[in-house]
């Protein structure tokens, strides 16, 4: 059993009887009781839960191709049975009796939950500035002990990195998917807003959130999304479309914004991503120049986590347990954020409206490919404030803003670190993300490569 | 001078940097730290304050900052109440 097996490899074993699936679950447990919690990437092992889903797996007959495969998610997703902690201290005792849409339809499809996976306390809407904001401590790059496995899905990209599920889920409000896959080597799809139901998905934007597959290839991630995605009366934001993974049109044309590099300092992100290009025109692919309208997005995005987010915790910052949020920035932020006035989140809900004229950029190209960030993951012992300015880059624009899918993916080292590109696409057009991340994998090996000692 | 956090880097919130370079504040003579202080149920700790001042300062830098950037006149904003009837009263 290869525990760094693709979806459908380990699905074939299965079917071929090669290995059955309470075997698949017991290395993963074995797994993530060693490995994982030395990453501190675990927020709960669910042992019974998972060998009682895997029995029942093996006796039953296979339906697809995630039937009997082992998976773990961010503990911000409601499973019966288990704690949801948000990876807050302050929501130590929390269980919610009824499974999150996302994690319902892994079980209709017959995958096997593993365990809840460790997060950045309250996915960090209270502008947090430590790796340690969580209630699981610094979760720790897969790569790397020494460094941050990024946030706040921080569990999901250091557990699926090291081989410790055979997928797992994170979610994304501005960030939160792409950056931890970017710290771990990690292919992470985040899907259109509404694509995916945030029923039972710890809310911290309800504008914003996005459910996703973080994972080991594109084609597993698209395993994955196919899987999740889909209307949710019980979400009002889902999506009516069904999502089509299948790549329509021509080969698409990929757009480049202009990057700094750090001011040309960002040397092996600079030659990584360089060589991606190489790769992607040597298939085929037309580059072109673009830019977004110069509009204030993330001011926008700021001042909407804000609102939503002291809104929709606003019980617990009220409440006698707030002061128990492991970094003091994020009860300072989160206080602060309950004076955010009525106009100004307002005016943000106006200028998204406005923001649409960055759909112009879609008419000069298919999708924008663009570094996740220009360095490798920060120290995990240090504040960001310190050391954030080695790492630089990040998508300024309106991607998050407008809901647009895009996926990360690993494109090159910094001193045996990962770093990620992103592929970038136009809201409801996953496809594209898909066929250019896929292609670039069937070229070359780095979402193959093993962190060391795993 | 608010230290740089990684949801202002991520955000791209230059206008939110750049707004927030005012002057030292005095924790417990602001009235924006009092007002927050008297909404939650416990008293924060001293280095929290002493941020609480430094977050609400960049807040306020938010709000003036997205001034600058003015609106069409009557734009919506991306939601619309959805209006839901009554259920029809049955007859007796």
């Amino acid at each position: 059993m290869n525990p760094f097996g693709s979806i459908t490899e380990l699905s074939r074993g299965l079917r071929a009887r090669k290995f059955s699936s309470v075997e698949l679950t017991e290395m993963y447990l074995q797994r993530l009781a060693t490995l994982g919690t030395e990453h501190r990437a675990v927020a709960e092992l669910t042992r019974e839960l998972a060998l009682a889903q895997a029995r029942k797996a093996d006796e039953t007959p296979g339906k697809g191709s995630l039937h009997g495969i082992p998976f773990a998610v961010k503990d911000l997703l409601s499973a019966k049975g288990t704690f949801t902690r948000w990876g807050s201290p302050g929501h130590s005792d929390q269980k919610f009796d009824f499974d999150s849409t996302a994690v319902a339809k892994l079980y209709a499809a017959g995958g096997v939950l593993l365990a809840k996976l460790a997060m950045i306390e309250l996915a960090g809407g209270g502008n947090y500035d430590v790796p340690w904001a969580s209630a699981t401590g610094a979760c720790l790059s897969a790569w790397d002990k020494t460094r941050w496995a990024g946030g706040s899905s921080s569990g999901s990209g250091a557990a699926t990195a090291l081989g410790c599920c055979a997928y797992s889920l994170g979610s994304e409000t501005s960030g939160s998917i792409t950056c931890p896959s970017a710290f771990n080597g990690l292919t992470g799809f985040r899907p259109t807003y509404g694509r995916v139901s945030r029923h039972g998905a710890m809310a911290l934007c309800w504008t914003l959130d996005k459910v996703g597959p973080m994972a080991r290839s594109a084609d597993d991630c698209a395993l994955v999304l196919e899987a999740i995605s889909g209307h949710d009366p019980a979400d009002p934001s889902t999506l009516k479309d069904r999502l089509n993974l299948r790549h329509r049109g021509s080969k698409p044309v990929i757009g480049l914004l202009k990057e700094d590099f750090r001011g040309g300092k960002a040397v092996d992100c600079q030659k990584a991503y360089e060589n991606a290009l190489a790769v992607l025109r040597k298939l085929g692919y037309e580059t072109v120049e673009v830019a977004y309208p110069s509009m204030p997005y993330g001011l926008a995005v700021g001042l909407i986590v804000d609102a939503e987010g002291a809104s929709a915790h606003e019980h617990y910052i009220r409440g006698p347990r707030f002061n128990e949020l492991a970094d003091v920035n994020q009860v300072a932020g989160f206080a602060a954020a309950l004076e955010t006035k009525a106009v100004d989140y307002l005016w943000a809900m106006r200028f998204r409206t406005e923001a649409l004229k960055a759909n112009a950029v879609w008419e000069k190209c298919d999708c924008i490919f663009t570094p996740v960030f220009y360095g490798a993951a920060p120290p995990a012992d240090k504040p960001f404030s310190e050391t954030w300015g080695e790492v630089g880059g990040g998508d300024g624009g309106p991607a998050n803003l407008l809901g647009w899918p895009a996926m990360a993916f690993p494109i090159g080292f910094e001193n045996g670190r990962p770093l990620g590109g992103q592929v970038i696409a136009p809201a409801m057009r996953e496809d594209v993300c898909l066929k250019v991340a896929r292609d670039f994998q069937k070229e070359t090996d780095f979402h193959s490569r093993r962190p060391p000692g795993a | 001078m608010k230290k740089v956090t990684r949801r202002d880097v991520l955000a791209g919130g230059a206008a939110a940097i750049a707004s927030t370079a005012l002057g030292q504040s005095e924790p417990g003579k602001d009235a924006g730290i009092e007002r927050v202080k008297k909404q939650l149920a416990q008293p924060v700790s001293a280095e929290a304050e002493k941020i609480l001042a430094s977050s609400i300062r960049s807040n306020e830098g938010a709000s003036a900052a997205r001034l600058r950037f003015k609106l069409p006149e009557n734009s919506e904003p991306c939601f619309v109440y959805p209006v839901t009837p009554a259920k029809p009263r049955e007859a007796k």
